[in-house]
């Protein structure tokens, strides 16, 4: 997977030199679905708590409808396990980075625009909290000090406004689907997740297109 | 030359490789005078010490300083005795003239004003032999009390008149005395004062008889009493700071003149002994000879041959009860009067040479050595092949100071490491039980402490050395002292404990059997009684003529019972309707009487008679009353037996139908008494005889009808004790050590006493008590083995070393673990043996045992557990050389049973939430490891230096991949608990559960551990 990554970004920074650049950071809120847990001792959720997310782009406009954009999106969010109204937490973070396709709805340089993403790239969990042997709920989960890459896939919608003639306003919704990372919340032997994990990540940021 | 040097060579090994002092050191400074000193007066004012040299005929005048003698006074002949006046202006010399030829001018006293150094001489008509000065309303110098062998003299130092106060009998001295007597057998009176000299005690000797005086100066008045005391006292007297009470010699007596203490075997001195009390220490100084323990009697002859010479020693005494609470060797004998300074820094004695200076403000800066126990004891049993170690602690009690000290005992199997040094020191006593493993009961062993470089004589320590089958019942206490006497507290739960060198009656909880307070008696208790109404505890003394009463709900001491002159209370029982006592009577009507006592008023007296019989009664006899109160008992060594019937109030039988009796005594509600092995009747009839084959009787004590009886053979046997019901005893219990017969002048005993809550026997005996269950004669089932697993994972195999659980049935009569570091191998009765080697035992039940397995066993073993019920059947097993286990005794939150292999991290267990990450050194805690190097003693904790490895190398992989292991063996301060530290490659796989697999020869084990990245 990483490797793939390079090669996009390779191939994003080759092409430059006659193209419309254009850089931003965004910040917002990040929501993420819990999965489902079937454990012999009942039911629960895992997941990660709500939080905050951060980053930052790089965009090349190539044509007048379409573009491309490489995104960089830090997630600061504990692990999480719930049942019958107990809770188990465990510091942690997110890092996303993925590469989307723009469609915009009018050319480059208006006004305001609405623009769709779909991109692809590698959220990478990592559990950071202090262990211990002993955890509440360990019978549904093992919340674990370690990192985990999984692929993931990303569609975002939003709008640009420009608020200069090379500044503008930016904001979205983006979704980052991934498959839920079983070894930093570990389900125990005979117990089993769900397998999507969905994260709602809306954003306001500024740009700057040169 | 070469020959010489060869000589002063050995002397010098010879003197290095004693193991014993050489000559002690001494307490105080001696300052001779060249003559007899006669008596002393300290004047603090001018910092010296006057001495009166009797047959120098001057006052000798010492520096306090430097303790020398810095000038002398010629006086008139014979200076018999000295005294300051308060105000320190006048220094008065009684000068005794009772020489032969007659010459009555020669009596008289000299009066110096110590200011302009003027003399008077005042003739005092008799010879005078004791003066002091006391205190006056009127005038400073206060006024000078000279006694003469005829009456007392006031003498005013400002007037120079001369008065006659109370004519007593003559005390007829003559001069010249057989050699080697002078001055004590001529001085036959003293007089002292308290500290503010108010009160005076004054006592004269006639030959067949003492007078002892009390002269109260603020009201004039003199009081008096004619006292035929035996032994006889030296003229030696001190007074407490209220006058209250003195010593004289040997005796505090009252204001009264009542004898509240005496000190314990003591005898008539001629000239040896002194006292002083001590008001700022409450503490008595004093030398009081005793009786020759060492001489011999020839059997043909009836020659007595003094023993050596006992060294002389200064005492420090319990103003209460004269116990010794230390004894110092001193230069030379006290021979007369001694004094303090005001602060009680220094004390001043008439001794030998002349003055005996002790700086008893410096005791601390004295060396001084002293054992912090007086006992040590030493448990073992048959199991038990192996050295016992206990350590004692020899220190200087003052604090510190490096003394030497040098321990020694001639018992056989006791080495003592080491055996000499410098305080403080902690020595090491070993025993092998070798020596002992047909002695079942207890030895005791004197256990020799001296020193060269201290002053103190120290108490010897006693070891008691303990042997036991699995048969013998109950559990002891240690108690250090000689135990006399037992009681327990009917209505409370305590029992109470006589013990009678310490001067004490020792109260324990009856449910913990912990000692909960120390009831201080007068001089040698010896019998306690409860009073009838049971809130009461009286105590008997051979040293006093008092009973000490205890309040038992407080634990309050009362006021004493005071018994008539030369009456000492032996022992003592209340019947409903009296109280009485057996005292031993010194004075006139025999050697031993029966008192009446009025508990109101705190006194006794003796009854005329004893109903139709005489009252002259065994002093060695002995009161037990009835529990009921019907009837008291009186039982006699020489066969003598007596009933005191409480409704005839008077003694209605009196029978002797054998000629000796002693041990056991005891009065039942049913009429029905015990009296040594005899059974008697209500009219003291034998009914029956006990049987005798288990030894000597010790004790015995009525249950209603029924009742609870001991028995010794030996003081090293196990000893016995029986059940008594119809008259007769059931099958002899063998119990963990010998109970205690009676010795010295006591001839009866009790040394058994059933709690009154039925829950248990106590027993006095060797070491203590013994505590025995109510049902301790029950029958039990013999143990079964059932199987053997390593304590780790409740497997098979096991290893030499390591921790094991024993399954079976009835193998322990309770539940019981140790914190005993090493490990016993006999706990609760229980004690397994593999191979007939003994297991160090960590927890017994009636289903389980943990303990150790020896390091000295291998391949097939035979294990085999004894216990009260019996011995098992062997259970066969095998043993392998290692057999790594790994415990699953951790627990996390909820979890239980998890392998206990921990984290360096953070010491936490590995689990699924503390899971293994690369890197990572993990400690793996096991059993079964094997033999180590060096090698460890079976039971015993782990060294830290060095440390012991295992000997077979232990491997360990997570998932296929080696771990580096760093150390694998026991763990230090642990007993058969070992650990491996290995440290997890980069390489490990990770998992949920990746398999650990720790491998040892050819014997592994395995687990899953979680590895995460």
């Amino acid at each position: 997977m990483m490797t793939r990554i390079v090669f996009l970004l390779t191939a994003a920074s080759a092409a430059s030199f006659a193209q419309q650049w254009e850089f931003g950071g965004l910040g917002g809120g990040s929501f993420l679905n819990t999965v489902g847990v079937t454990a012999p001792a009942g039911s629960a959720t895992a997941g990660f708590a709500n939080g905050a997310a951060f980053g930052g782009y790089a965009g090349y406009n190539s044509y007048k409808h379409l573009g491309g954009e490489i995104h960089y999106t830090y997630l600061p969010t504990s692990l999480k396990l719930s049942a019958n109204g107990s809770e188990a937490t465990f510091s942690g973070n997110s890092h996303a980075i993925h590469y989307d396709v723009v469609f915009r709805t009018t050319k480059k340089d208006s006004k305001a625009q609405a623009y769709v993403g779909l991109g692809a790239g590698v959220k990478i969990f990592r559990g950071t909290g202090t262990e211990h042997a002993a955890q509440n709920l360990s019978n549904y989960g093992y919340l674990t000090k370690t990192q985990q890459f999984e692929p993931m896939g990303t569609v975002a919608v939003g709008v640009k406004v420009r608020l200069a003639p090379r500044v503008f306003l930016r904001t979205e919704v983006r979704d980052y689907i991934s498959p839920f990372p079983t070894q930093v919340i570990a389900p125990p032997p005979g117990v089993k997740y769900g397998s999507i994990l969905n994260n709602i990540v809306p954003m306001v940021g500024i740009g700057i297109d040169m | 030359m070469m020959r010489w040097n060869g000589y002063l060579l050995s002397i010098a090994l010879a003197a290095m490789l004693s193991a014993s002092p050489g000559i002690a050191a001494t307490f105080g400074t001696v300052v001779p005078i060249g003559g007899h000193a006669s008596d002393i007066a300290l004047d603090e004012a001018r910092g010296v010490l006057y001495v009166a040299n009797f047959t120098a005929n001057r006052i000798e005048v010492m520096s306090l300083a430097d303790r020398t003698i810095r000038s002398s006074m010629n006086v008139a002949p014979q200076p018999a005795a000295i005294s300051m006046s308060p105000d320190g202006k006048y220094l008065i010399i009684a000068h005794y003239g009772n020489i032969t030829p007659a010459d009555p001018s020669r009596n008289a006293v000299t009066l110096i004003n110590l200011d302009d150094n003027t003399r008077q001489t005042f003739s005092t008509g008799d010879p005078p032999l004791a003066v002091t000065f006391l205190a006056s309303k009127t005038q400073a110098a206060g006024l000078a009390l000279v006694v003469t062998t005829t009456s007392f003299l006031v003498f005013d130092p400002i007037t120079g008149s001369m008065t006659s106060s109370t004519n007593f009998g003559n005390v007829p001295k003559v001069l010249p005395a057989s050699l080697d007597t002078l001055p004590s057998q001529v001085l036959t009176a003293a007089i002292s004062t308290n500290p503010d000299r108010t009160i005076a005690y004054a006592i004269a000797d006639s030959g067949s008889a003492q007078a002892f005086y009390r002269i109260d100066a603020s009201s004039g008045d003199i009081t008096g009493a004619l006292i035929v005391a035996s032994p006889k006292p030296l003229p030696r007297l001190s007074v407490s700071p209220d006058g209250s009470w003195a010593m004289a010699g040997l005796y505090k007596f009252s204001a009264t003149y009542d004898n509240m203490a005496q000190f314990p075997n003591a005898i008539s001195a001629t000239q040896i002994g002194g006292n002083i009390v001590d008001p700022n220490n409450n503490v008595i100084w004093a030398q009081i000879a005793v009786q020759d323990t060492n001489a011999k009697t020839d059997p043909i002859t009836g020659v007595v041959t003094p023993g050596p010479a006992a060294p002389p020693t200064l005492m420090r005494l319990d103003p209460d009860n004269l116990y010794v609470q230390e004894t110092y060797s001193t230069q030379e004998n006290i021979t007369g009067r001694m004094v303090l300074s005001s602060d009680s820094s220094a004390l001043y004695a008439v001794s030998d040479s002349g003055v005996t200076v002790f700086p008893i403000g410096r005791m601390n800066q004295q060396n001084r050595v002293k054992a912090t126990v007086s006992d040590v004891v030493a448990r073992s049993t048959f199991c038990n092949r192996t050295v016992i170690t206990q350590t004692l602690n020899i220190t200087d009690p003052g604090g510190g100071h490096t003394a030497d000290f040098y321990l020694s005992t001639n018992a056989p199997g006791v080495t003592i490491s080491p055996s000499s040094g410098r305080v403080p020191a902690t020595v090491q006593v070993r025993i092998d039980p070798t020596y002992y493993q047909n002695q079942n009961g207890t030895v005791s062993v004197t256990l020799s402490l001296s020193s060269a470089a201290g002053i103190n004589v120290p108490p010897p320590v006693r070891l008691l050395i303990n042997n036991r089958n699995p048969d013998q019942r109950g559990t002891f206490f240690n108690v250090p002292g000689t135990l006399t006497d037992l009681l327990a507290d009917p209505i409370r739960n305590r029992f109470y404990v006589v013990a009678q060198d310490l001067d004490q009656v020792l109260v324990f909880d009856s449910t913990t059997y912990q000692q909960v307070a120390a009831l201080k008696t007068s001089a040698t208790p010896t019998q306690i009684a409860f009073t009838f109404d049971r809130k009461y505890l009286i105590i008997g003394h051979d040293n006093a003529q008092q009973a000490w009463v205890y309040d038992l709900d407080t634990l309050q001491q009362q006021a004493p019972i005071l018994f008539p002159p030369g009456h000492y209370p032996r022992s003592i029982a209340e019947s409903g309707k009296t109280m009485l006592a057996l005292v031993r009577n010194v004075g006139a009507g025999g050697p031993g009487v029966i008192d009446r006592i009025d508990f109101n008023a705190r006194r006794a007296s003796q009854l005329p008679s004893l109903g139709v019989f005489t009252n002259s009664v065994n002093p060695a006899g002995v009161l037990a009353p009835a529990p009921n109160g019907a009837s008291v008992l009186v039982a006699m060594p020489d066969g003598n037996v007596m009933l005191y019937d409480a409704n005839a109030d008077t003694f209605t039988v009196s029978r002797q139908d054998v000629k000796a009796l002693g041990g056991a005594y005891a009065a039942s509600s049913y009429n029905t008494y015990i009296v040594g092995n005899s059974v008697l009747n209500a009219s003291l009839v034998p009914m029956g005889t006990l049987e005798t084959s288990s030894g000597s009787s010790s004790g015995f004590a009525f249950i209603d009808q029924g009742g609870f009886r001991t028995m010794q053979s030996s003081a090293g046997s196990p000893g016995v004790i029986e059940r008594f019901a119809s008259n007769t005893t059931g099958a002899a219990t063998r119990i963990v050590e010998a109970p205690l017969v009676p010795t010295g002048f006591q001839k009866f005993i009790r040394t058994v006493a059933p709690l009154y809550d039925r829950s248990g026997v106590i027993a006095l005996t060797v070491s203590g008590f013994t505590v025995l269950p109510w049902n301790y004669d029950a029958a039990v089932a013999p143990p079964k083995i059932a199987s053997v697993v390593n304590a780790a994972d409740g497997k098979l195999p096991v290893a030499p070393g390591g921790l094991i659980s024993v399954y079976g049935s009835q193998m322990a009569p309770v539940n019981l673990a140790t914190k005993e570091i090493p490990l016993p191998t006999v706990l609760a009765d229980s004690c397994l043996t593999v191979n007939g080697v003994p297991v160090p035992v960590l927890f017994v039940s009636s289903g389980q045992i943990n303990g150790q397995l020896p390091f000295n066993v291998d391949g097939n073993a035979s294990m085999t557990l004894r216990t009260p019920g019996g011995i098992s059947d062997n259970f066969n097993f095998s043993i392998l050389p290692a057999a790594p286990s790994i415990f699953r005794s951790g627990t996390a939150g909820s979890d239980s049973g998890l392998a206990t292999i921990t984290r360096a991290d953070n010491g936490e267990l590995i689990t699924p939430t503390n899971p293994v990450h690369p890197g990572d050194t993990i400690t793996i805690w096991a059993t079964g490891l094997g033999r180590t190097s060096p090698p460890i003693d079976t039971g015993a904790p782990a060294p830290s230096d060095p440390l012991p490895a295992a000997v077979i190398p232990a491997d360990v992989t997570l998932g296929g991949t080696a771990l580096q292991v760093d150390y694998a063996g026991l763990v230090p301060g642990s007993v058969g608990l070992y650990q491996i530290n290995a440290t997890v490659p980069r390489t490990v796989p990770q998992g949920l559960e990746i398999p650990l697999v720790v491998k040892q020869g050819g014997m592994s084990t395995t687990l899953s551990l979680r590895v995460v990245k």
